[in-house]
């Protein structure tokens, strides 16, 4: 009795350790659905991390909202009542609908002011080529075209029409199509007013309270707004649908395996034993175990990856194991039934057993993916727990276990197992040659993949809205993008405008279609001191080229000399600072790309739309040690290869570690036999990917571990029972059920690394599992050795 | 082609709203409607700042769906075209950019009244202008006055006129400048478009 109790407060206190972890902090965040989390930084030092994880930052929290209506009104209407319902949430850090109406003009003043220390990039590339002639034309053009702003009034200021050129050109490079309208930023589309709504979350989209609270809310828009505001319609877009689509995938993945192999064990023991005691034992054994990898992982991470979630899950399925071990030792003991006798006899194949899992796991905990340490300190902590309960409860907790009622499972393993032990040692080669010959010419087939899409299975719906929110606003971001370092301001500008410059030349070729760079808009002084040096160029002379187009255009000479005059005031006058640029509202839509201070000076970004070329733009960066080109999902399929390959020198490290380990207790041909079934069904597993032509991906290579650790287990239960054990068949087959049904269920998985997890250890655990016999048979002198047990 | 129809059932059912809509409707009846128009063009601007008057020459084409195709020939070659709201402009070194008419006000509403004037919906201008319409005989003329006080404050009167067809259209900026323009109906088939230019007119 007080051994029961020991038992229960043991089971209490992890329980109890579970519940004060969740609720140490009660704001935390405890499941992370973000899958960029689970992967490491990439190789660039720390600082560049931080900048990169900043923008990254700043891009995920971004929203894009779109309300649509026939009539610019209704528009507006409902998207006042959609600002307004969001912004009662609380989770908006920003949300902006109304923009200042005079921006234009506030940049137009601003830029006069400046106007001889700025000009556009086609003009100062003209200029500085000295291709007057073309400069002249164009100037011209501006003069006598229809559409034009020419006007007395700023020929008065600006007679060579440089300002004009200026802001256009800012006005393409960054508004797509929307337009400013009555305050609001509006898009036309057919025959439609979109009044566009830019949100900033105030939390990470990947925050499931941030998901629940939001995603029911602007989907319920979606289908609610056309009846409150006839004709309207919603869309929107951003990283927090992808979030909340995985999120909810993914829980429902999780439920699935989770749920699927608990009523697989269900069903199999009640059908055994028609009893409640052995799945009420198992479920609680698994529950603990789960509670007890959980509680491990949010002490040491601060959170739990839903994707550890998810393979954690089918992972301490294993752990049934143990249970099923101990259960089916009913069927040898049937009138003397002994719970302590039990244990003895499964003790050392079970013990085994863990250190050879947990060795398997360690591998994963040396990846280099966070989330694979996450789920290698869940499965571990899961099998531990699992053991313990076995090991220390279910002595004491069965002591009255009612005897099995169903034999025919355990013929059918009898029968399985003498089938090998008569089998002679020349068909055993056959066969195991027939499976090498089979995955040989099954891995000859193998692809492989690092494709970052493996961790990422994006939603098809959310997809078509996003194409929909950018076909609207006419832009296309890239998610690659620069970062630009600098000792102080004007040397981050002037480190820009080189990259710029390289820029806008693959522009010309269609490289790329557009960037976004602080520096256009915000020369640095030492360009401020070329434009000053241009400008002069054009309207020294009395016969230069202000003179020239003068002469055209009928500008009188006082305009002309009150033009020089005002020139001649700028030289003088100080360039101007960043700090007045970035402290001004001009510079407001532009604030995003300027990161500030950091050790080693300042940082800000160069954003690009439309890339055709990574390489080009790789190699753009070399210009100088301080720019830095960032391809996220580039670097991670980089980083994917790279972790395939480590992680197949872990894959062979564990299995010569667990070899070594057999070989010490069962000498070189016990081991190797011990090891033969593992390995064969690791290579067939590949062998059936490639067959199938699935890829593979570092992921395979990680289920190969738990193949290991698992197909291990099978073959030691054999070796230390022997083959003619029914009973130990029996328990293998029943856990061979429950993990091919987890792993199975795995298989069906919409992310693809997850689903080819799955699929390699279905194939893997099945083979290890048929082939699991070869363990127990017994060579030459060995087999002259009496087996004590059994 | 639905619009005046309509208004016109809205006339015989509700009256007349007002002098200047049964005059717009005599000058209706005025004009000619084509599907497609073409007509060489000479624009004078005058610009307080500048010695002389900027004069251009060129010609015009207006296409099916209400798109403007504006080319400039002489004293330089410059092209551009409206379609609904956005212009395309061939600009600095020849390239097309895509222009938000809003920042052009007194273009726009030239161009407007022109569109207008030459589909044949008079009636809509009276919603942002105020219209004085004189008629002598076939000949008739349009004194049009921003309604939007913005639109004022850049863009003081525009006037337009013509018998069968548009043949003259002025504006008075507020701040002094002056824009004329002389049409000259030709054959349609001296507009003729590029294959690039037909693409930007059709969308």
């Amino acid at each position: 009795m007080r051994s029961k109790l020991i038992a229960i407060g043991l089971a209490a206190s992890i329980c109890l350790a579970f519940v004060w972890l969740v609720n140490r902090d009660a704001d935390q965040q405890f499941i992370n659905s973000d899958i960029m989390a689970l992967l490491p930084f990439g190789e660039r030092d720390q600082l560049i991390n931080t900048a990169v994880a900043g923008v990254t930052k700043r891009f995920e929290r971004r929203l894009a909202l779109l309300i649509g209506a026939a009539d610019f009104d209704t528009a507006v209407r409902a998207a006042r009542h959609v600002s307004d319902r969001l912004k009662q949430t609380g989770e908006f850090s920003d949300l902006t609908l109304e923009y200042e109406e005079d921006f234009a003009q506030q940049s137009f003043s601003f830029y006069r002011d400046l106007r001889f220390r700025i000009l556009g990039n086609t003009v100062r590339d003209q200029l500085v080529a000295a291709n007057l002639q073309r400069f002249e034309r164009d100037t011209l053009k501006r003069y006598f075209s229809a559409g034009t702003m020419v006007n007395s009034s700023l020929i008065n200021f600006d007679p060579l029409l440089l300002l004009p050129q200026f802001l256009e050109e800012r006005e393409d490079e960054v508004r797509g199509r929307p337009k400013i309208k009555r305050g609001l930023l509006t898009v036309e589309d057919g025959g439609k007013i979109y009044v566009v709504l830019i949100g900033k979350l105030s939390g990470t989209p990947f925050s499931y309270a941030v998901q629940q609270k939001l995603m029911p809310l602007l989907k319920g828009f979606q289908v609610e707004l056309p009846d409150h505001f006839a004709g309207s319609d919603f869309v929107f877009a951003g990283a927090l649908p992808h979030a909340a689509a995985g999120t909810k995938s993914g829980i429902n993945e999780m439920s699935t395996v989770g749920l699927g192999s608990m009523i697989g064990i269900i069903v199999m023991l009640l059908a055994l034993f028609r009893s409640a005691v052995p799945f009420v034992l198992t479920l609680s054994t698994i529950v603990l175990g789960c509670v007890g990898g959980f509680a491990a992982c949010l002490l040491v991470f601060g959170e739990v990856h839903l994707l550890t979630l998810i393979f954690g899950s089918s992972l301490v399925g294993i752990s049934v194991d143990y249970s099923l071990h101990f259960l089916c030792e009913r069927f040898r003991f049937r009138s003397d039934w002994s719970p302590a006798e039990a244990l003895r006899h499964i003790l050392p194949g079970i013990s085994l057993g863990l250190i050879t899992s947990v060795i398997g796991l360690t591998g994963l905990f040396f990846a280099p993916f966070a989330g694979m340490q996450g789920m290698a300190l869940f499965s571990s902590v899961g099998l531990l727990v699992a053991y313990g309960c076995v090991v220390f409860a279910y002595p004491l907790l069965t002591l009255r276990l009612p005897p099995p009622k169903l034999y025919q499972p355990l013929m059918w393993m009898r029968q399985y197992g003498r089938a090998w032990s008569q089998t002679n040692t020349r068909n055993m080669w056959i066969i195991v040659s027939g499976f090498g010959i089979f995955a040989v010419v099954g891995s000859s087939n193998l692809v492989v993949s690092d494709d970052v899409r493996l961790l990422q299975s994006p939603n098809v719906e959310v997809v078509a809205d996003e194409t929909r929110v950018r076909n609207l606003i006419g832009r296309d971001l890239a998610s690659q993008f620069f970062l630009v370092e600098g000792n102080d301001e004007s040397d981050f500008l002037r480190r820009e405008e080189l990259l710029t410059s390289r820029l806008r030349a693959h522009q010309r070729t269609g490289k790329l279609t557009g960037y976004l760079a602080i520096s256009d808009f915000m020369p640095s002084p030492a360009r401020q001191r070329e434009n000053l040096e241009l400008h002069k160029r054009l309207i020294a002379t009395d016969k230069g080229t202000l003179a020239r187009i003068s002469d055209r255009v009928g500008l009188s000479t006082d305009i002309q000399n009150a033009y020089r005059a005002a020139f001649e005031r700028a030289t003088e006058e100080r360039p101007i600072d960043f700090k007045h640029w970035f402290s001004h509202p001009v510079s407001e839509p532009y604030r995003h790309l300027w990161l500030g201070k950091t050790e080693r000076g300042v940082i800000g970004v160069v954003g690009l739309r439309g890339v055709y070329d990574l390489e080009v733009l790789r190699e753009v960066s070399s210009i100088d040690p301080r720019i830095h080109f960032v391809d996220p999902a580039g670097e991670i399929s980089t980083l994917f290869g790279r972790y395939r390959l480590q992680t197949i020198w872990l894959t062979l490290f564990s299995y010569v570690a667990v070899l070594l380990l057999l070989i010490l207790r069962y000498g070189v041909k016990g081991g190797a036999m011990v090891m033969l079934p593992p390995a064969i069904a690791a290579i067939t597993s590949l062998a059936v990917l490639g067959l199938f032509g699935e890829p593979i991906s570092m992921f395979n290579v990680m289920a190969l571990l738990l193949v290991l650790g698992i197909g291990v287990d099978y073959a030691l239960f054999y070796r230390e029972t022997g083959v003619e054990n029914p009973e130990t068949l029996l328990a293998i087959a029943m856990s061979l059920l429950t993990t091919l049904l987890a792993f199975g269920l795995l298989s069906l998985s919409a992310t693809a690394a997850i689903h080819s997890f799955g699929l390699t250890i279905l194939v893997g655990i099945s083979v290890a599992f048929l082939l699991s016999p070869l363990a127990g048979v017994k060579f030459g002198t060995e087999r002259a050795i009496p087996e004590g047990k059994g | 082609m639905y619009r005046p129809i309509l208004v016109l059932a809205g006339l015989l059912i509700f009256g007349s709203p007002g002098n200047a809509a049964a005059t717009l409707q005599d000058v209706q009846r005025l004009m000619t409607k084509k599907p497609e128009t073409c007509a060489a063009f000479t624009q004078r601007k005058t610009l307080r700042a500048l010695k002389r008057p900027l004069i251009s020459t060129g010609q015009l084409m207006v296409a099916t769906g209400g798109g403007i195709f504006w080319q400039v020939l002489d004293p330089i070659e410059t092209r551009l075209i409206i379609n609904r709201n956005t212009l395309i402009q061939w600009g600095d070194n020849n390239v097309p950019k895509t222009r938000d008419l809003g920042q052009l006000p007194v273009f726009h509403a030239l161009t407007k009244v022109f569109l207008a004037v030459v589909s044949g919906e008079l009636l809509a201008l009276s919603e942002s202008f105020t219209v004085k319409t004189t008629v002598v005989q076939d000949h008739w003329n349009l004194e049009l006055v921003p309604r939007d006080p913005k639109l004022l404050s850049v863009l003081a009167s525009l006037s337009v006129s013509g018998s069968g067809n548009v043949e003259s259209l002025s504006i008075q900026e507020s701040r002094g400048d002056q824009i004329q323009v002389r049409f000259r109906n030709i054959a349609i088939e001296k507009c003729k478009l590029s294959t690039e230019e037909k693409r930007f007119l059709a969308k």
